[in-house]
Protein backbone atom coordinates (compact mmCIF):
# COMPACT_ATOMS: atom_id res chain seq x y z
CA UNK A 1 0.00 0.00 0.00
CA UNK A 2 2.69 2.72 0.85
CA UNK A 3 4.42 1.71 -2.07
CA UNK A 4 1.68 2.02 -4.19
CA UNK A 5 0.72 5.65 -2.70
CA UNK A 6 -2.51 4.59 -1.18
CA UNK A 7 -0.74 5.10 2.45
CA UNK A 8 1.52 8.02 3.50
CA UNK A 9 3.59 6.86 7.06
CA UNK A 10 4.75 9.34 8.71
CA UNK A 11 7.94 11.58 7.77
CA UNK A 12 10.43 11.97 10.43
CA UNK A 13 12.36 15.23 10.75
CA UNK A 14 12.24 18.13 7.94
CA UNK A 15 13.86 16.21 5.16
CA UNK A 16 11.64 12.84 5.61
CA UNK A 17 14.61 10.96 5.28
CA UNK A 18 13.26 8.25 7.49
CA UNK A 19 9.20 7.19 6.81
CA UNK A 20 7.80 4.72 9.66
CA UNK A 21 4.29 3.62 8.66
CA UNK A 22 3.78 0.79 11.08
CA UNK A 23 5.41 -0.78 13.68
CA UNK A 24 4.36 -4.50 14.83
CA UNK A 25 5.44 -6.77 18.07
CA UNK A 26 3.97 -9.74 18.64
CA UNK A 27 0.41 -9.13 19.03
CA UNK A 28 0.74 -4.86 19.02
CA UNK A 29 0.30 -3.37 15.81
CA UNK A 30 1.14 0.66 15.77
CA UNK A 31 0.14 2.38 12.67
CA UNK A 32 1.66 5.79 12.45
CA UNK A 33 0.00 8.30 9.83
CA UNK A 34 -0.40 11.73 8.87
CA UNK A 35 -3.52 13.50 8.91
CA UNK A 36 -5.57 12.69 5.83
CA UNK A 37 -8.84 11.03 4.81
CA UNK A 38 -6.94 9.02 2.02
CA UNK A 39 -5.00 7.63 5.37
CA UNK A 40 -8.05 7.00 7.18
CA UNK A 41 -9.68 4.57 4.33
CA UNK A 42 -6.26 2.99 3.11
CA UNK A 43 -5.78 2.29 7.31
CA UNK A 44 -9.60 0.37 7.28
CA UNK A 45 -9.33 -1.11 3.33
CA UNK A 46 -6.05 -2.55 4.88
CA UNK A 47 -7.20 -4.07 7.73
CA UNK A 48 -10.20 -5.55 5.98
CA UNK A 49 -8.21 -7.10 3.35
CA UNK A 50 -6.21 -8.65 6.34
CA UNK A 51 -9.43 -10.13 8.11
CA UNK A 52 -10.41 -11.35 3.85
CA UNK A 53 -6.57 -12.90 3.54
CA UNK A 54 -6.01 -14.63 6.99
CA UNK A 55 -9.39 -15.28 8.12
CA UNK A 56 -8.37 -13.60 11.38
CA UNK A 57 -10.89 -10.67 12.74
CA UNK A 58 -9.85 -7.36 13.67
CA UNK A 59 -11.66 -6.23 16.76
CA UNK A 60 -12.21 -2.34 15.62
CA UNK A 61 -13.79 -1.64 19.03
CA UNK A 62 -10.54 -2.66 20.97
CA UNK A 63 -8.82 -0.37 18.42
CA UNK A 64 -7.82 2.67 19.35
CA UNK A 65 -7.09 6.19 17.34
CA UNK A 66 -4.75 8.75 18.53
CA UNK A 67 -4.46 12.50 17.67
CA UNK A 68 -1.49 15.03 17.58
CA UNK A 69 -1.56 18.31 17.09
CA UNK A 70 -5.27 17.56 15.22
CA UNK A 71 -8.47 18.98 15.99
CA UNK A 72 -11.01 16.88 17.99
CA UNK A 73 -13.71 17.67 15.60
CA UNK A 74 -11.37 15.60 12.52
CA UNK A 75 -10.51 12.81 14.75
CA UNK A 76 -13.99 12.05 15.72
CA UNK A 77 -15.00 12.21 11.95
CA UNK A 78 -11.87 9.33 11.11
CA UNK A 79 -13.54 7.64 14.04
CA UNK A 80 -16.64 6.94 12.24
CA UNK A 81 -14.99 5.45 9.58
CA UNK A 82 -12.67 3.26 11.23
CA UNK A 83 -15.45 2.21 13.50
CA UNK A 84 -12.75 2.52 16.15
CA UNK A 85 -12.34 4.42 19.78
CA UNK A 86 -11.06 7.38 20.45
CA UNK A 87 -7.88 7.50 22.76
CA UNK A 88 -6.42 9.63 24.73
CA UNK A 89 -2.17 9.86 25.27
CA UNK A 90 -0.63 8.86 27.52
CA UNK A 91 -1.42 4.95 26.12
CA UNK A 92 0.10 1.80 26.93
CA UNK A 93 2.25 0.03 24.36
CA UNK A 94 4.09 -3.24 24.75
CA UNK A 95 3.66 -2.24 28.37
CA UNK A 96 5.00 1.43 28.65
CA UNK A 97 3.08 4.56 28.54
CA UNK A 98 3.97 6.47 25.12
CA UNK A 99 3.47 9.79 25.26
CA UNK A 100 3.82 11.08 28.98
CA UNK A 101 6.20 12.92 30.33
CA UNK A 102 8.65 10.92 32.37
CA UNK A 103 10.34 13.82 34.37
CA UNK A 104 6.59 14.41 36.14
CA UNK A 105 6.05 12.15 38.60
CA UNK A 106 2.38 11.32 38.11
CA UNK A 107 4.08 9.29 34.69
CA UNK A 108 5.55 6.82 37.32
CA UNK A 109 2.13 6.16 39.30
CA UNK A 110 1.35 3.06 37.86
CA UNK A 111 4.22 1.53 38.45
CA UNK A 112 4.76 3.29 42.30
CA UNK A 113 0.98 1.67 42.67
CA UNK A 114 1.87 -1.99 41.67
CA UNK A 115 5.44 -1.74 43.82
CA UNK A 116 3.15 -0.86 47.00
CA UNK A 117 0.86 -3.56 46.06
CA UNK A 118 3.87 -6.33 46.05
CA UNK A 119 5.75 -5.34 49.27
CA UNK A 120 2.45 -4.20 50.91
CA UNK A 121 2.38 -3.89 54.95
CA UNK A 122 0.82 -7.38 55.85
CA UNK A 123 4.11 -9.18 54.05
CA UNK A 124 6.38 -7.77 56.22
CA UNK A 125 4.99 -8.58 58.84
CA UNK A 126 4.57 -12.67 58.28
CA UNK A 127 7.91 -12.84 56.59
CA UNK A 128 11.43 -13.61 58.24
CA UNK A 129 14.68 -10.97 57.98
CA UNK A 130 15.54 -12.78 54.77
CA UNK A 131 12.39 -13.48 53.39
CA UNK A 132 11.95 -9.87 53.33
CA UNK A 133 14.83 -9.47 51.82
CA UNK A 134 14.42 -11.80 49.23
CA UNK A 135 11.35 -10.35 48.50
CA UNK A 136 12.74 -6.24 48.20
CA UNK A 137 15.40 -7.63 45.95
CA UNK A 138 13.11 -9.65 44.00
CA UNK A 139 10.66 -6.63 43.44
CA UNK A 140 13.41 -4.37 42.64
CA UNK A 141 15.68 -6.35 40.38
CA UNK A 142 12.27 -7.12 38.18
CA UNK A 143 9.54 -4.95 38.43
CA UNK A 144 10.79 -1.45 37.57
CA UNK A 145 13.28 -2.92 35.50
CA UNK A 146 11.52 -2.27 32.09
CA UNK A 147 10.32 1.27 32.64
CA UNK A 148 13.76 2.30 33.95
CA UNK A 149 15.49 0.73 30.33
CA UNK A 150 13.69 3.78 28.73
CA UNK A 151 12.98 6.27 30.77
CA UNK A 152 15.33 8.22 33.43
CA UNK A 153 13.37 8.52 36.17
CA UNK A 154 13.33 11.72 38.54
CA UNK A 155 15.31 11.30 41.77
CA UNK A 156 11.81 11.98 43.45
CA UNK A 157 10.61 8.68 42.29
CA UNK A 158 14.03 6.86 43.32
CA UNK A 159 13.81 8.30 46.35
CA UNK A 160 10.55 6.93 46.69
CA UNK A 161 10.98 3.86 45.71
CA UNK A 162 14.10 3.52 48.15
CA UNK A 163 11.77 4.29 50.86
CA UNK A 164 8.74 2.15 49.97
CA UNK A 165 11.88 -0.64 49.91
CA UNK A 166 13.25 0.97 53.35
CA UNK A 167 9.64 0.69 55.31
CA UNK A 168 8.94 -3.02 53.86
CA UNK A 169 12.50 -4.07 54.88
CA UNK A 170 12.26 -2.51 58.47
CA UNK A 171 8.59 -3.28 59.15
CA UNK A 172 6.04 -0.82 59.81
CA UNK A 173 3.88 0.93 56.82
CA UNK A 174 2.69 4.47 56.71
CA UNK A 175 0.59 5.30 59.56
CA UNK A 176 2.81 3.46 62.11
CA UNK A 177 6.79 4.09 61.86
CA UNK A 178 8.84 1.85 63.95
CA UNK A 179 11.93 3.04 64.83
CA UNK A 180 14.78 1.95 62.57
CA UNK A 181 18.47 1.61 62.46
CA UNK A 182 20.30 4.51 62.72
CA UNK A 183 21.19 4.18 59.25
CA UNK A 184 19.06 2.92 56.14
CA UNK A 185 22.06 2.94 54.38
CA UNK A 186 23.16 -0.10 55.48
CA UNK A 187 20.26 -2.15 53.49
CA UNK A 188 22.43 -1.49 50.49
CA UNK A 189 25.92 -2.21 52.18
CA UNK B 1 31.46 -6.67 43.50
CA UNK B 2 28.33 -5.69 44.22
CA UNK B 3 26.03 -6.67 47.14
CA UNK B 4 22.82 -6.44 48.18
CA UNK B 5 19.84 -4.59 47.19
CA UNK B 6 20.08 -2.68 43.76
CA UNK B 7 20.99 0.91 43.70
CA UNK B 8 18.09 2.16 41.72
CA UNK B 9 20.01 5.49 40.05
CA UNK B 10 22.94 3.07 39.20
CA UNK B 11 20.79 0.24 38.01
CA UNK B 12 19.09 2.86 36.03
CA UNK B 13 21.83 4.76 34.30
CA UNK B 14 23.24 1.53 33.01
CA UNK B 15 19.99 0.26 31.90
CA UNK B 16 19.70 3.48 29.17
CA UNK B 17 23.37 3.46 28.79
CA UNK B 18 22.18 0.36 26.52
CA UNK B 19 20.86 3.36 24.62
CA UNK B 20 23.76 5.09 24.05
CA UNK B 21 25.55 2.04 23.10
CA UNK B 22 23.22 1.60 20.44
CA UNK B 23 23.36 4.88 18.81
CA UNK B 24 27.38 3.84 18.24
CA UNK B 25 26.66 0.80 17.16
CA UNK B 26 23.54 -0.17 15.38
CA UNK B 27 23.82 2.72 12.82
CA UNK B 28 21.32 0.39 10.54
CA UNK B 29 18.36 0.00 12.92
CA UNK B 30 15.10 1.60 12.49
CA UNK B 31 14.71 3.77 15.15
CA UNK B 32 18.57 5.09 14.59
CA UNK B 33 17.59 6.29 11.29
CA UNK B 34 14.24 7.70 12.73
CA UNK B 35 16.70 9.86 15.25
CA UNK B 36 18.98 10.60 12.14
CA UNK B 37 16.12 12.37 10.48
CA UNK B 38 14.44 14.18 13.54
CA UNK B 39 18.01 15.34 14.92
CA UNK B 40 20.63 15.12 12.31
CA UNK B 41 24.42 13.44 12.24
CA UNK B 42 27.20 15.33 11.86
CA UNK B 43 31.10 13.11 12.05
CA UNK B 44 29.02 9.97 12.51
CA UNK B 45 27.37 11.65 16.15
CA UNK B 46 23.62 12.44 16.69
CA UNK B 47 23.52 15.91 17.08
CA UNK B 48 21.95 17.07 20.90
CA UNK B 49 18.68 18.68 18.60
CA UNK B 50 19.13 21.81 21.11
CA UNK B 51 16.03 22.87 23.19
CA UNK B 52 13.49 20.81 20.91
CA UNK B 53 14.49 17.84 21.50
CA UNK B 54 12.10 15.28 23.04
CA UNK B 55 13.07 14.62 26.78
CA UNK B 56 14.04 11.04 26.46
CA UNK B 57 16.69 12.09 23.83
CA UNK B 58 17.63 14.94 26.10
CA UNK B 59 18.63 12.34 28.99
CA UNK B 60 19.93 9.79 26.36
CA UNK B 61 22.32 12.46 25.47
CA UNK B 62 23.40 13.59 28.66
CA UNK B 63 24.35 10.44 29.99
CA UNK B 64 26.80 9.29 26.60
CA UNK B 65 28.98 12.43 27.84
CA UNK B 66 28.91 11.37 31.12
CA UNK B 67 32.55 10.17 32.26
CA UNK B 68 31.59 6.22 33.60
CA UNK B 69 30.28 5.68 29.55
CA UNK B 70 32.86 8.01 27.74
CA UNK B 71 36.06 6.51 29.45
CA UNK B 72 35.27 2.85 28.86
CA UNK B 73 34.19 3.02 24.89
CA UNK B 74 37.48 2.77 22.56
CA UNK B 75 37.72 3.18 19.37
CA UNK B 76 39.04 0.15 17.46
CA UNK B 77 40.63 1.09 13.94
CA UNK B 78 39.94 -1.49 11.22
CA UNK B 79 39.89 0.14 8.34
CA UNK B 80 39.19 3.62 9.47
CA UNK B 81 36.46 3.80 6.76
CA UNK B 82 33.79 4.72 9.83
CA UNK B 83 36.25 6.88 11.69
CA UNK B 84 36.70 10.68 11.37
CA UNK B 85 40.50 11.59 12.03
CA UNK B 86 40.28 14.69 13.90
CA UNK B 87 36.66 14.47 15.82
CA UNK B 88 37.23 10.81 16.97
CA UNK B 89 38.85 9.48 19.59
CA UNK B 90 41.19 6.64 18.00
CA UNK B 91 44.59 6.93 19.04
CA UNK B 92 45.38 7.63 22.38
CA UNK B 93 42.69 9.01 25.03
CA UNK B 94 42.02 12.44 23.23
CA UNK B 95 41.10 13.36 20.08
CA UNK B 96 43.58 15.02 17.48
CA UNK B 97 41.14 18.00 17.60
CA UNK B 98 41.81 18.85 21.13
CA UNK B 99 45.10 17.06 21.07
CA UNK B 100 46.63 19.46 18.34
CA UNK B 101 44.14 22.03 18.03
CA UNK B 102 45.92 24.47 15.89
CA UNK B 103 46.55 21.70 13.13
CA UNK B 104 42.67 20.93 13.48
CA UNK B 105 42.29 24.82 12.56
CA UNK B 106 44.50 25.24 9.86
CA UNK B 107 43.51 21.81 8.19
CA UNK B 108 41.15 22.37 5.06
CA UNK B 109 38.86 19.13 5.53
CA UNK B 110 38.01 19.02 9.17
CA UNK B 111 35.62 15.89 8.59
CA UNK B 112 38.47 13.67 6.60
CA UNK B 113 38.24 10.44 6.95
CA UNK B 114 40.88 8.04 8.40
CA UNK B 115 41.12 5.68 5.42
CA UNK B 116 41.18 8.46 3.14
CA UNK B 117 44.10 10.30 5.17
CA UNK B 118 46.22 7.00 4.95
CA UNK B 119 45.25 6.28 1.05
CA UNK B 120 46.78 9.85 0.04
CA UNK B 121 49.98 8.89 2.49
CA UNK B 122 50.23 10.88 5.48
CA UNK B 123 54.08 11.32 5.84
CA UNK B 124 55.36 15.00 7.14
CA UNK B 125 55.22 15.52 3.55
CA UNK B 126 52.26 13.34 2.60
CA UNK B 127 49.57 14.26 0.37
CA UNK B 128 47.06 13.74 2.67
CA UNK B 129 47.70 17.52 4.66
CA UNK B 130 46.09 20.15 2.78
CA UNK B 131 46.27 23.48 5.18
CA UNK B 132 44.71 26.66 4.82
CA UNK B 133 48.24 28.80 5.29
CA UNK B 134 51.58 27.89 5.29
CA UNK B 135 52.89 26.57 8.67
CA UNK B 136 55.22 28.27 11.55
CA UNK B 137 58.27 26.57 12.55
CA UNK B 138 56.13 25.15 16.01
CA UNK B 139 53.24 24.11 14.01
CA UNK B 140 55.75 21.91 11.85
CA UNK B 141 57.29 20.43 15.01
CA UNK B 142 53.54 19.52 16.03
CA UNK B 143 52.92 18.23 12.78
CA UNK B 144 55.88 16.15 12.89
CA UNK B 145 54.68 14.69 16.53
CA UNK B 146 51.36 13.55 14.88
CA UNK B 147 52.71 11.81 12.15
CA UNK B 148 55.45 10.07 14.59
CA UNK B 149 52.25 8.83 16.34
CA UNK B 150 50.25 7.87 13.13
CA UNK B 151 53.65 5.98 12.45
CA UNK B 152 53.00 3.08 14.44
CA UNK B 153 49.19 2.92 13.21
CA UNK B 154 48.59 0.29 10.88
CA UNK B 155 44.85 -0.18 9.41
CA UNK B 156 43.65 -3.64 8.37
CA UNK B 157 41.76 -3.22 5.29
CA UNK B 158 39.52 -6.66 5.78
CA UNK B 159 38.21 -5.32 8.76
CA UNK B 160 35.65 -3.11 10.28
CA UNK B 161 35.85 -0.46 12.30
CA UNK B 162 34.29 -1.33 15.55
CA UNK B 163 33.82 0.26 18.64
CA UNK B 164 35.06 -1.70 21.99
CA UNK B 165 33.66 -1.75 25.81
CA UNK B 166 36.78 -2.38 27.69
CA UNK B 167 34.64 -3.54 30.81
CA UNK B 168 33.91 -6.76 29.10
CA UNK B 169 35.94 -9.60 26.81
CA UNK B 170 33.13 -10.04 24.49
CA UNK B 171 33.32 -6.04 24.16
CA UNK B 172 29.70 -5.69 23.86
CA UNK B 173 28.14 -4.01 26.32
CA UNK B 174 26.27 -5.27 28.89
CA UNK B 175 24.59 -3.76 31.88
CA UNK B 176 25.87 -5.17 34.65
CA UNK B 177 29.44 -4.09 34.20
CA UNK B 178 28.17 -0.78 33.43
CA UNK B 179 26.29 -0.77 36.68
CA UNK B 180 28.82 -2.41 38.82
CA UNK B 181 31.25 0.10 37.17
CA UNK B 182 29.14 3.19 38.30
CA UNK B 183 28.88 1.46 41.85
CA UNK B 184 32.05 1.03 42.77
CA UNK B 185 32.64 5.18 42.24
CA UNK B 186 30.42 5.23 45.05
CA UNK B 187 31.47 5.07 48.90
CA UNK B 188 31.21 1.66 49.76
CA UNK B 189 32.28 0.02 53.57
CA UNK B 190 35.79 -1.24 53.54
CA UNK B 191 35.19 -5.21 54.23
CA UNK B 192 38.61 -4.83 56.16
CA UNK B 193 37.38 -2.03 58.01
CA UNK B 194 34.59 -4.51 59.21
CA UNK B 195 36.00 -7.14 60.13
CA UNK B 196 38.17 -5.22 62.58
CA UNK B 197 34.74 -3.36 63.69
CA UNK B 198 32.84 -6.40 65.07
CA UNK B 199 34.77 -7.40 68.06
CA UNK B 200 33.81 -9.63 70.47
CA UNK B 201 35.88 -8.66 73.44
CA UNK B 202 34.64 -5.27 73.45
CA UNK B 203 30.81 -4.44 74.46
CA UNK B 204 28.12 -4.10 71.67
CA UNK B 205 27.28 -0.73 72.97
CA UNK B 206 30.85 0.56 72.33
CA UNK B 207 30.99 -1.41 68.97
CA UNK B 208 27.94 -0.10 67.56
CA UNK B 209 29.15 4.02 68.95
CA UNK B 210 32.55 3.16 66.73
CA UNK B 211 30.13 1.95 63.96
CA UNK B 212 28.05 5.13 64.01
CA UNK B 213 31.95 7.25 64.32
CA UNK B 214 33.26 5.48 61.44
CA UNK B 215 30.20 6.37 59.11
CA UNK B 216 30.38 9.94 60.44
CA UNK B 217 26.89 9.46 62.31
CA UNK B 218 27.10 10.79 65.84
CA UNK B 219 25.65 13.43 66.96
CA UNK B 220 28.67 15.65 67.22
CA UNK B 221 27.88 19.49 66.84
CA UNK B 222 28.61 19.61 63.20
CA UNK B 223 26.11 16.72 62.32
CA UNK B 224 23.62 18.21 64.76
CA UNK B 225 23.89 21.73 62.67
CA UNK B 226 23.45 19.91 59.49
CA UNK B 227 20.42 18.33 60.74
CA UNK B 228 19.12 21.41 61.47
CA UNK B 229 18.50 20.91 65.45
CA UNK B 230 21.77 23.59 66.67
CA UNK B 231 22.64 27.08 65.16
CA UNK B 232 25.82 28.32 64.02
CA UNK B 233 26.73 29.99 67.22
CA UNK B 234 26.75 27.00 69.12
CA UNK B 235 29.14 25.18 67.61
CA UNK B 236 32.26 25.64 69.18
CA UNK B 237 34.45 22.79 70.87
CA UNK B 238 33.65 21.76 74.88
CA UNK B 239 37.49 21.83 75.29
CA UNK B 240 37.23 25.58 74.45
CA UNK B 241 39.08 25.59 70.73
CA UNK B 242 38.24 27.40 67.75
CA UNK B 243 37.51 25.53 65.42
CA UNK B 244 34.39 23.62 64.17
CA UNK B 245 33.83 20.78 66.35
CA UNK B 246 33.22 17.58 63.63
CA UNK B 247 34.10 14.17 64.20
CA UNK B 248 37.81 14.14 63.31
CA UNK B 249 38.33 17.25 65.22
CA UNK B 250 36.82 16.33 68.18
CA UNK B 251 38.45 12.38 68.49
CA UNK B 252 41.99 13.56 66.99
CA UNK B 253 42.82 16.95 66.73
CA UNK B 254 41.31 19.07 69.77
CA UNK B 255 44.17 20.48 71.36
CA UNK B 256 42.39 18.41 74.68
CA UNK B 257 41.49 14.69 73.76
CA UNK B 258 44.69 15.26 70.94
CA UNK B 259 46.87 15.10 74.34
CA UNK B 260 44.73 11.83 75.04
CA UNK B 261 45.94 10.19 72.19
CA UNK B 262 49.57 11.17 72.99
CA UNK B 263 49.85 9.92 76.41
CA UNK B 264 48.16 6.26 74.97
CA UNK B 265 50.80 6.12 72.64
CA UNK B 266 53.29 6.57 75.20
CA UNK B 267 51.60 3.94 77.35
CA UNK B 268 51.81 1.53 74.70
CA UNK B 269 54.89 2.45 72.69
CA UNK B 270 53.72 3.45 69.57
CA UNK B 271 55.09 6.46 67.68
CA UNK B 272 52.72 7.37 64.82
CA UNK B 273 51.51 10.64 63.08
CA UNK B 274 48.17 11.64 63.39
CA UNK B 275 46.32 10.98 60.18
CA UNK B 276 43.43 13.50 59.06
CA UNK B 277 40.56 11.59 59.84
CA UNK B 278 39.11 8.42 61.82
CA UNK B 279 38.78 5.79 59.67
CA UNK B 280 42.64 6.36 59.09
CA UNK B 281 43.84 6.78 62.23
CA UNK B 282 41.77 3.38 62.85
CA UNK B 283 43.23 0.88 60.41
CA UNK B 284 46.73 2.84 61.10
CA UNK B 285 46.36 2.06 64.82
CA UNK B 286 45.70 -1.77 63.78
CA UNK B 287 47.92 -2.04 61.52
CA UNK B 288 50.89 -0.22 62.59
CA UNK B 289 51.39 -1.63 66.31
CA UNK B 290 52.83 -4.96 65.57
CA UNK B 291 53.34 -8.21 63.98
CA UNK B 292 51.61 -10.83 65.76
CA UNK B 293 47.52 -11.15 65.53
CA UNK B 294 47.28 -10.92 69.34
CA UNK B 295 48.81 -7.07 69.15
CA UNK B 296 46.86 -6.51 66.49
CA UNK B 297 43.40 -7.47 68.35
CA UNK B 298 44.96 -5.60 72.02
CA UNK B 299 45.44 -2.40 70.19
CA UNK B 300 42.19 -2.22 67.92
CA UNK B 301 40.41 -2.51 71.70
CA UNK B 302 42.90 0.19 73.16
CA UNK B 303 41.07 2.26 70.55
CA UNK B 304 37.74 1.34 70.82
CA UNK B 305 38.63 2.00 74.94
CA UNK B 306 40.13 5.45 73.77
CA UNK B 307 37.39 6.76 71.82
CA UNK B 308 34.37 5.26 73.92
CA UNK B 309 36.10 7.38 76.89
CA UNK B 310 37.07 10.27 74.60
CA UNK B 311 32.76 10.20 74.01
CA UNK B 312 32.16 9.56 77.15
CA UNK B 313 34.38 12.78 78.48
CA UNK B 314 33.05 14.82 76.14
CA UNK B 315 28.92 13.91 77.35
CA UNK B 316 30.31 14.48 81.00
CA UNK B 317 31.29 18.13 79.97
CA UNK B 318 28.67 19.03 77.74
CA UNK B 319 25.73 17.65 79.96
CA UNK B 320 26.76 17.04 83.34
CA UNK B 321 29.34 19.97 84.12
CA UNK B 322 31.99 17.56 85.09
CA UNK B 323 35.40 17.79 84.00
CA UNK B 324 38.27 15.59 84.52
CA UNK B 325 41.87 15.34 83.97
CA UNK B 326 43.85 13.97 80.99
CA UNK B 327 46.06 11.68 83.42
CA UNK B 328 42.02 10.87 84.65
CA UNK B 329 40.96 9.95 81.44
CA UNK B 330 44.11 8.05 80.52
CA UNK B 331 44.18 6.16 84.17
CA UNK B 332 40.15 5.04 82.97
CA UNK B 333 41.63 3.92 79.22
CA UNK B 334 44.04 1.95 81.13
CA UNK B 335 41.35 -0.05 83.41
CA UNK B 336 38.66 -0.34 80.86
CA UNK B 337 40.81 -1.91 77.97
CA UNK B 338 42.38 -4.38 80.98
CA UNK B 339 38.84 -4.95 81.69
CA UNK B 340 37.72 -6.06 78.52
CA UNK B 341 41.35 -8.04 77.54
CA UNK B 342 41.63 -9.95 80.23
CA UNK B 343 38.50 -11.96 79.46
CA UNK B 344 40.56 -13.62 76.77
CA UNK B 345 44.11 -13.45 77.32
CA UNK B 346 46.53 -14.42 80.01
CA UNK B 347 48.12 -11.08 81.98
CA UNK B 348 51.13 -12.49 81.39
CA UNK B 349 50.46 -11.87 77.29
CA UNK B 350 49.72 -8.16 78.62
CA UNK B 351 52.76 -7.00 81.11
CA UNK B 352 53.24 -3.52 79.39
CA UNK B 353 49.41 -3.03 80.23
CA UNK B 354 49.74 -3.35 84.20
CA UNK B 355 52.81 -1.33 84.13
Amino acid sequence: MSANQFFHGYKVGSDATAVVSHLQFVDDTLIIAEKSWANDRAMRAVLMLFEEIFGLKVNFTKSQLFAVNVQSSWLNEAVLVLKCKVGNLPFVYLGLPIGGDARRLYFWDPLITRLKSRLSGWKSKHLSFGGRLILSKYVLSSMPVYALSLFKAPSGIISSIESILNKFFWGGNDDHKKKKLGLTGILFV
Amino acid sequence: MVWGVRRIREFNGALLGKWCWRVLVEKESLWYRVLVARYGEEGGRLLDGGRTASAWWRAIDALRSEAWFGTNVKRSVGNGKNIYFWSDVWVGGVSFKERFSRLFELSVDKWVLVFDLFHLGCGVNGEAWKWRRSMFAWEEEQLGELCFLLQNVILQVDKEDKWIWKLEKSNAYTVRSAYTCQSAQLPVVDPVELKLLWQKIVPLKVVVFVWHLLRNRLPTKDNLLRRGILHTDSCQCIAGCDSMKTVNHLFLHCSLFGTIWNCVRCWIGLSIAVPLNVSDHFSQFYFGGGRSQVQHTILNVVWFATVWEIWKERNNRIFNDKESSVMRIVDKIKSLSYSWLKEKFQISQLPWLVA
